[in-house]
């Protein structure tokens, strides 16, 4: 599978959650990297103006309507905060709403509560639950606590990795940068396969 | 060379069921089925922990990196 076909094949992801810091820049930009999404966020502080290419990133302002896109544009909204009626209609147009959450009880059943909300209005096979920056002692824990809500939510893993403050700082993708070092390919390979394997997943279901 | 060790519960599922179950010590078969599908969904396996050896004496024979996990502990096998 070329490195492109996930954005060809859907147009429009979301990667959200109403709370901070759990990893989604860092996931949206090594999506926009490796498949070729312009990202749209409400994040004003973003990182993503600085790293994707101009004209790839754009930062809404708080009133500012979601911009409309061609439909052949692969889009990737990058959201965070209260889930107004703007974050709603995201979700509603996403294909899929990737959430990433960390390894925590606490974090994730404050997200579990969330996703309760907006399974009201968003099928739970277009919900993906990312537990970031895991051990895979965490990540099998985390699979359970998901279970007891949510037995068919699909979940996968991110390594708690530094291979992203190299995407930051070099401006490329995770897949890229295990080409570009191959004495670090260890470093960033795993992470690169986590990745392929979400979108494996996304790829298979919108086949 | 490995064997079906290695790889249990692509080889194996009935095993690596099992072997999940034994962990979690209670009889929840649709949570045993579920986190052997997620594990897979990962690509990660259920191996013994003898043919988690081999495996990384096999990668290192042949200069590749085994990238092997071994943080989870189902006493005689783990997750790869």
């Amino acid at each position: 599978m070329s490195p492109k076909t996930l954005a060809e094949t859907v147009k429009r992801l979301m990667i959200y959650n109403v709370k901070g810091g759990v990893g989604k820049t860092a996931i949206a930009l090594n999506f926009a990297l490796t498949y070729g999404y312009g990202i749209v966020t409400n994040d004003r502080a973003s990182v993503a103006v600085d790293v994707l290419p101009a004209g790839y990133a754009r930062i809404l302002q708080p009133d500012e309507e979601i911009p409309i896109f061609s439909e052949e544009t692969p889009i990737l909204y990058d959201f965070g905060g209260y889930p107004d009626d703007r974050v709603k209609n995201v979700i509603d147009e996403a294909k899929f709403v990737l959430i990433p959450v960390l390894p925590s009880a606490e974090t994730c059943q404050l997200t579990l509560n969330f996703i309760e909300e907006i399974s009201q209005y968003k099928s739970i096979s277009q919900i993906i639950i990312i537990v970031n920056r895991a051990t895979l002692k965490q990540f099998f824990d985390m699979s359970k606590l998901v279970y007891r809500f949510f037995p068919k939510m699909k979940i996968f893993h991110l390594n708690k990795t530094a291979a992203f403050a190299r995407v930051f700082a070099e401006k490329k993708s995770v897949h890229s940068l295990a080409i570009q070092y191959p004495a670090f390919r260890r470093f960033f390979q795993p992470v690169a396969q986590q990745f392929n394997n979400i979108q494996n997943h996304i790829c298979y279901v919108w086949r | 060379m490995c064997g079906d060790n290695t790889e249990i519960s692509r080889n194996d599922t009935a095993r690596a069921k099992l072997i999940i179950q034994s962990f979690l010590g209670k009889d929840d078969i649709a949570l045993v089925d579920r986190l052997l599908e997620i594990l897979r969904e990962n690509d990660l396996y259920v191996v013994s922990k003898e043919g988690l050896k081999m495996l990384t004496q096999d990668a290192a024979e042949n200069g590749r990196d085994p990238w092997l996990f071994e943080e989870i502990d189902f006493d005689d096998y783990t997750v790869r």
